[in-house]
């Protein structure tokens, strides 16, 4: 898989309401053999407003060709999440 | 990064701890199953084991005491239920800490900052293992490398069954003779078997024996691999190669810790460490019938991946260099490698892995003057993976015998002659690849 089919690619909720979508992977370092983290976008409609939370890539289940990634985890809970800063 | 792996079934939950682990600077491998749980410790054994205390059942109970992970990992348990019976519990499993739901993130946090600060001092008993294990013949500076010869010293000790998995020519007799090495039986014997290299007809009296008279050609008693092997180690390489029938039997003996010879009798004791290898994906391997389950299960009390040469990046040139000074010593020489030459060893991805690097390292010895240059070097190691000699050409309609007989031959010379790699990368038997090469021969 290449990382331009994942990082845009919108994240649903298993019920497939969207979440947001990926913004960026989180490399293992320094060697990066693994994706450890994927960054979400929050969806902007969702309170508090637009923002970046990582959750671990192995909760993310792919989709058929073309369709969201499926992320496993409450709106709320991923709400919770801290932000995590742009580099 | 560190390594951590959470097992809960509960992803809020996990999403939520995820972000402790991240900001702690773990990577974080997640698993809501026991099967998910063995997938991750093959993926990559961690550092830290995060485990829902309460989502146990008595399967996942059993692996987490016989897979002694407490001693392996550092082990955290999180449960509602800080009863004494848990903790007792806890300590059977080798917890060093314990935390009730919801988890403090901050005392998490805090705990992670102490396990990070003392994963990074040297262990002293790990001096010595992070260039080579010992005189065990693995070498390598590599992370994936330092973090298995870590492993291997752990998991020595436990006497626990191990699974070894990894491509062919990775290194898996010298990862056994490792765990060996550290294990209460060093001074007895390690006995290698490879189940893909011995007849099925007579890999049964080969590992448990047989008495005389048992069938045709039965001349005397003969005494199998376990009992050869009884206070010391038994390395059964190519498992999958076993047949099923004799998988049902293995295990029954791994179960009851007692073999009958063929045409015995009497069951016998045995006293035998068990570590298995193979060359597959274990779950591949299981989805397509060539591995039971509860046999995998049962040999994988902790499954231990060795890494393949190409993840473990300037490790292809300390090996380099380290098969060249082996002949240069040997030899009374003094031969180097030209930078070119260094280059194309960094850039080929080495699907023969360590073994195809030490033939490479030996024909380009054996054809260079003083200096080894590009030209030395086998032909698909400089044309990369583009290379012709990786590739065949077949047209549309020939026979699928010739299909097999190219693809076969090409292969062979893929490895250089080594007939086990070339059956282990054609998915047959050594037994089967002789008797076609033979077939070949004559036609």
């Amino acid at each position: 898989m290449r990382a331009t089919e994942l990082i845009g690619a919108p994240v649903v909720d298993p019920q497939g309401r969207q979440l947001g979508e990926v913004s960026d992977l989180l490399l293992d370092d320094p060697v990066p053999t693994a994706v450890c983290y994927a960054l979400v976008d929050i969806a902007p409609a969702a309170p508090p407003g637009p923002r970046t939370v990582a959750v671990p890539f192995s909760l993310l289940r792919p989709g058929r060709a073309g369709q969201p990634l499926v992320l496993g985890v409450s709106r709320d809970a991923l709400h919770r999440l801290r932000a995590v800063q742009a580099r | 990064m560190l390594q951590a792996l959470i097992y809960c079934d509960d992803a809020d939950t996990v999403v939520r701890l995820s972000d402790v682990f991240r900001e702690s600077g773990f990577a974080l491998q997640t698993a809501g199953t026991l099967r998910e749980v063995r997938a991750a410790l093959l993926r990559e054994a961690p550092d830290v084991a995060l485990v829902d205390y309460d989502i146990l059942g008595p399967d996942s109970l059993a692996f987490l005491e016989q897979s002694q992970l407490g001693k392996i990992v550092t082990l955290l348990l999180v449960t509602s239920d800080p009863q004494l019976s848990s903790a007792v519990r806890g300590m059977r499993l080798g917890a060093s800490d314990y935390f009730a739901k919801p988890v403090d993130e901050a005392r998490l946090a805090r705990a992670l900052a102490r396990i990070s600060a003392t994963l990074a001092q040297p262990d002293a008993a790990d001096s010595g293992i992070t260039t080579a294990l010992g005189a065990d013949g693995m070498h390598g500076e590599s992370r994936p490398m330092q973090r298995l010869f870590r492993l291997l010293r752990k998991v020595g000790p436990t006497d626990m069954t191990v699974l070894l998995c990894g491509e062919s020519g990775v290194g898996k007799e010298l990862a056994a003779q490792a765990i060996h090495r550290r294990s209460a039986r060093a001074a007895g014997p390690l006995v290698p078997v490879n189940c893909g290299a011995i007849s099925p007809a007579i890999l049964e009296s080969e590992l448990f024996g047989h008495e005389k008279g048992s069938f045709t050609g039965a001349s005397k008693r003969h005494i199998g691999f376990f009992e050869r092997a009884a206070g010391g180690t038994l390395f059964l390489d190519e498992i999958t190669e076993m047949s099923a029938a004799l998988q049902v039997k293995l295990l029954r003996v791994l179960e009851a810790g007692r073999i009958r010879r063929v045409g015995g009798e009497q069951d016998i004791g045995t006293d035998v460490r068990i570590i298995a290898a193979t060359n597959r994906d274990p779950e591949e391997a299981i989805e397509a019938g060539n591995l039971r389950e509860d046999l995998y299960y049962r040999l994988a009390q902790f499954p231990v991946r060795v890494p393949p040469l190409r993840e473990r990046g300037d490790d292809v040139l300390l090996l380099a260099e380290r098969f060249l000074a082996e002949l240069n010593a040997a030899n009374d020489t003094a031969k180097n490698y030209a930078a070119d030459t260094l280059e194309l060893l960094r850039l080929h991805d080495w699907p023969g892995n360590v073994r195809e690097l030490r033939n490479a390292v030996a024909r380009a010895y054996v054809l260079a003057g003083d200096v080894i240059g590009p030209d030395d070097l086998p032909a698909r190691v400089v044309d990369g993976r583009a290379g012709d000699g990786d590739y065949l050409r077949i047209s549309v309609g020939l026979p699928l015998a010739e299909v097999e007989r190219r693809a076969i031959l090409a292969t062979v010379e893929h490895f250089e002659g080594d007939r086990k790699a070339a059956a282990e990368a054609l998915g047959i038997t050594r037994r089967t690849l002789n008797t076609k090469l033979k077939k070949y021969r004559e036609q």
